[in-house]
């Protein structure tokens, strides 16, 4: 009952903080220096062509009549068209978002249970030789920045050997294989991304458990070390890990832009960062509405998670 | 004039004939022999093969880019709309008009009136036929109330059209213009269908292909239209353009298969398209420049010691060779390139002379007083460094420039016409007349360095009335010798155009007033299987 309780408040915070962050955002576009009609003109732009996409896009009304009426017609569930193209968002963002979730899925896939193994297989015998080589290895890779990487790898596969293409031009109507081969390269970068940041962190939280008395308490009893590990140890060091997942999972839904734009991938990071520079407002707000709401929700399932593994918050005094 | 090489780029377009090849050749002074083994070397004597798709890549699939000929944004927008459109007067190589939809024309009492007789076997993709309609109503699409086009200021010249059957238009100039069937050959004066208002999606053309797929910002692609009016093409079942904005994702892409045409190539990524047997890049020397634009209003642009000596500081052999890579060549501070029949040679070439730059830069009072400069790339490829390359010529002579790169996205809006010294570049103007009056003439918007001369805009409107070459000429001459003594106008380059292909992709002529030839290279462009 207290967990239903908690997840209730947690959305409705939620709901505050997606409110909170779209005026954040819309104040922020309206602070940057040219609007979207200079966008759209460019070198052509003349005072009297300006005033007349001003006028068509409703550009001249007040900024709080704007945003007030951007969050009316949200409300109704219409997001809007785009000031720059005139395409309706909705079939905008359709596309990407299943592209976007394609790519974050699978190398959540991947990455997910690879890290939570090479972590455990770290903290079984700190400072062996198995956990540095892991160690060094996944602290190499994070430490080479992603479009490097991306780069290296594009010439190795795609250029000298023509293995894979070197872009990921995404689109309904391909068939499977088609698609598989164009992830290959993009996942296996974002894999290389964050996978660093969950084995470490599977490695602490695991150590910490097994350097605690209970654990002392289980090998003494005679635990073998298999069950010592999956069983006794891993649901305790299941929240931290949890919150490490639910960040990274978050990040390979915003924040991957400089990938999709190496691989030429159609994802939402990019259409954000595209729309933010045409300063088309209408799709900035809601390609941000939904980073937002994939931050809380996440945020929320690891909290949920941390709770359901650990008997002592599930019960508070 | 069209040189040997523009002529057998035509000729691979199947621009121009076999026979008119030939005859053109003769001309020129080749001989008989020499022009018959041209035309029998493999890569001309090759026939165009159907069907195969062209993918291509380009800087940017924008949500700017669209269907309706008046909001084109980009150069890939342009030759998209080139794709499934035709305009009225096309242009060649030698900047030439060439009829097109319009099949000849005739000029009135004094090049104020023009009539064009329109060709009667052309379809629009719904299969309804062209008329004279069509044209009239897209001409007017740039000049109504509310229009946003960018041709608008010279398409405004149209003071009347009418009709005289379903082929024949008449317009009438509110001034005389010997230039008008150039104007009509703008790469925006594209006509699109009596009526038609809905581009979101898709449109109807007249063009070699019809579009397929139009989500602006991520897809494009046109299909071959098979009932097309003209007899050289198109060849290829599809064309698809994508957007790779990261260079060098982009030449990764043709190197390794994913595209096998590639729009816009950095100079510097030449050498990779170069080391490549698999690829060939595509050259068209042209009269596009990079420059800088001091503006006459303000301080401290306004002192002419000061322009007089950054003009002798700028060492535009080193900008042409080093920036450029030698795909280039220098200017002489006024917009006219050497290619172009009305450049005037008679004015010296100015040259890097770091003692008349000190001398003027000490008289201006100026010396090692920190002069702001605005760099960015947004002018095109190569500018920022142009720029770098000028600062370190001019600290030689004691003018301490200091380079400011402001953020791209408001480059247009919020520094150039704004800040006293910025970097800027033009795409090539057919005749000088829309480069003079566009970023010249004393009213223009575009007036980049609010240059106002009165003799100068004089000359403009005097020699726009005048048909005949040689005094036309003398006109421009004079116009050129002004913007090069008094101007604020600083050539650094003429930038050659570059792109790339795979290399059994052919059909792709190199034209000097855009890329991909004319950026009309899909009705001709063909693939060897």
């Amino acid at each position: 009952m207290t967990l239903f309780v908690l997840i209730i408040q947690r959305l409705l915070l939620g709901i505050a903080i997606l409110f909170l962050v779209s005026v954040l955002i819309f104040v922020g576009t309206e602070i940057l220096p040219g609007d979207v009609a200079q966008a759209i003109l460019g070198q052509g732009a003349t005072p009297e062509l300006l005033e007349n996409v001003r006028i068509r896009l409703g550009l001249n009304e007040s900024a709080p009549t704007r945003y007030f009426r951007w969050l009316r017609n949200l409300l109704t569930g219409d997001l809007g068209a785009s000031m720059v193209s005139g395409a309706d968002i909705g079939q905008l963002l359709g596309e990407r978002v299943w592209n976007t979730l394609l790519l974050a899925g699978v190398t959540a896939l991947i990455s997910v249970p690879l890290a939570l193994m090479l972590g455990l297989l770290s903290a079984i015998k700190p400072n062996s030789l198995t956990d540095r080589v892991i160690s060094v290895v996944s602290l190499s890779l994070i430490s080479l920045p992603d479009f490097l990487i991306a780069i290296v790898l594009v010439m190795i596969f795609a250029v000298k050997l023509g293995w894979l293409p070197a872009i990921a031009n995404i689109r309904p109507g391909l068939d499977f294989f088609t698609v598989a081969r164009m992830m290959v390269l993009p996942v296996t970068v974002l894999v290389f991304t964050v996978l660093a940041h969950m084995v470490r962190m599977t490695r602490t939280a695991v150590i910490n458990v097994l350097s605690s008395p209970a654990t002392e308490m289980a090998i003494l009893k005679g635990v073998p070390r298999w069950r010592l590990l999956l069983v006794h140890a891993l649901p305790n060091a299941l929240a931290p890990i949890a919150n490490v997942v639910a960040l990274n999972l978050a990040f390979l839904i915003s924040g991957i832009v400089v990938v999709e734009t190496l691989f030429n991938f159609s994802g939402l990071g990019r259409l954000m960062v595209e729309s933010v520079t045409t300063r088309d407002i209408p799709v900035v707000q809601v390609c941000a509405m939904i980073f937002c709401a994939v931050y809380v929700l996440l945020n929320l399932l690891a909290d949920i998670i941390a709770i359901v593994s650990n008997p002592r918050l599930r019960y508070p005094k | 004039m069209a040189t040997e090489k523009d002529l057998i780029n035509a000729l691979h377009a199947r621009l121009i004939s076999r026979r008119e090849f030939l005859v053109r050749m003769a001309a020129l002074g080749a001989t008989a022999a020499t022009a018959t083994s041209l035309l029998s070397s493999p890569a001309y004597a090759k026939t165009p093969q159907k069907g195969g798709k062209i993918t291509v890549g380009v800087e940017a699939a924008q949500a700017k880019d669209s269907l309706d000929p008046t909001t084109y944004f980009s150069t890939a927008n342009i030759m998209m709309g080139f794709s499934v459109y035709d305009s009225l007067v096309n242009r060649g190589p030698d900047l030439q008009p060439i009829p097109w939809l319009a099949e000849s024309w005739e000029v009135g009492a004094d090049a104020s009136e023009w009539i064009f007789k329109l060709r009667k076997d052309v379809l629009w993709h719904d299969g309804k036929p062209f008329t004279a309609d069509d044209v009239m109503y897209s001409c007017s699409r740039h000049t109504r109330e509310g229009s946003e086009s960018p041709a608008k200021g010279y398409m405004s010249q149209i003071a009347e059209m009418s009709k005289d059957g379903d082929h024949v238009v008449k317009f009438k100039l509110s001034a005389p213009n010997a230039d008008f069937p150039i104007v009509l050959s703008d790469t925006r004066v594209q006509i699109s269908q009596n009526g038609y208002e809905d581009f979101v999606n898709t449109t109807i053309g007249t063009g070699p292909f019809k579009v397929k797929e139009w989500i602006a910002g991520s897809r494009y692609i046109f299909e071959r239209n098979d009932n097309y009016w003209g007899s050289d093409g198109p060849w290829v079942d599809e064309i698809e353009v994508i957007g790779i904005g990261d260079i060098t994702a982009r030449v990764n892409a043709l190197l390794s298969g994913d595209i096998n045409v590639m729009l816009e190539l950095d100079p510097k990524a030449v050498s990779l398209i170069e080391r490549n047997k698999k690829v060939d890049l595509i050259r068209s020397p042209s009269g596009a420049f990079v420059n800088l634009a001091m503006m006459l209003d303000r301080e401290p642009t306004n002192n002419a010691d000061f322009r007089e000596a950054m003009k002798y500081a700028v060492n535009r052999e080193q900008i042409v060779k080093n920036v450029f890579k030698g795909y280039g060549s220098i200017g002489n501070d006024h917009p006219i390139s050497p290619t172009d029949p009305y450049y005037c040679a008679d004015i010296a070439q100015r040259a890097h002379d770091p003692d008349k730059a000190r001398f003027h830069i000490k008289k201006a009072g100026l010396e090692n007083t920190s002069i702001d400069l605005y760099a960015s790339d947004v002018p095109g490829a190569g500018s920022l460094a142009a720029c770098q390359v000028v600062q370190q010529s001019a600290a030689e002579s004691g003018i301490n420039l200091n380079l400011i790169q402001p953020p791209a996205d408001t480059y247009w809006s919020a520094v150039w016409i704004q800040k006293p010294m910025v970097v800027s570049g033009w795409d090539m103007r057919p005749v000088p007349d829309l480069m003079f009056s566009i970023a010249f003439k004393g009213d223009s918007d575009w007036n980049e360095t609010k240059f106002a001369d009165e003799k100068f805009d004089s000359l403009l409107l005097e020699a726009r009335s005048t048909v005949d070459f040689d005094k036309r000429k003398e006109m421009y001459c004079e116009m050129q010798r002004i913007l090069h003594d008094d101007g604020g106008h600083i050539t650094l380059a003429f930038r050659d155009i570059l792109d790339a292909k795979a290399n059994n992709v052919h059909g792709i002529s190199s034209h000097p007033s855009g890329p991909l030839g004319f950026y009309q290279f899909a009705r001709t462009v063909w693939i060897e299987s």
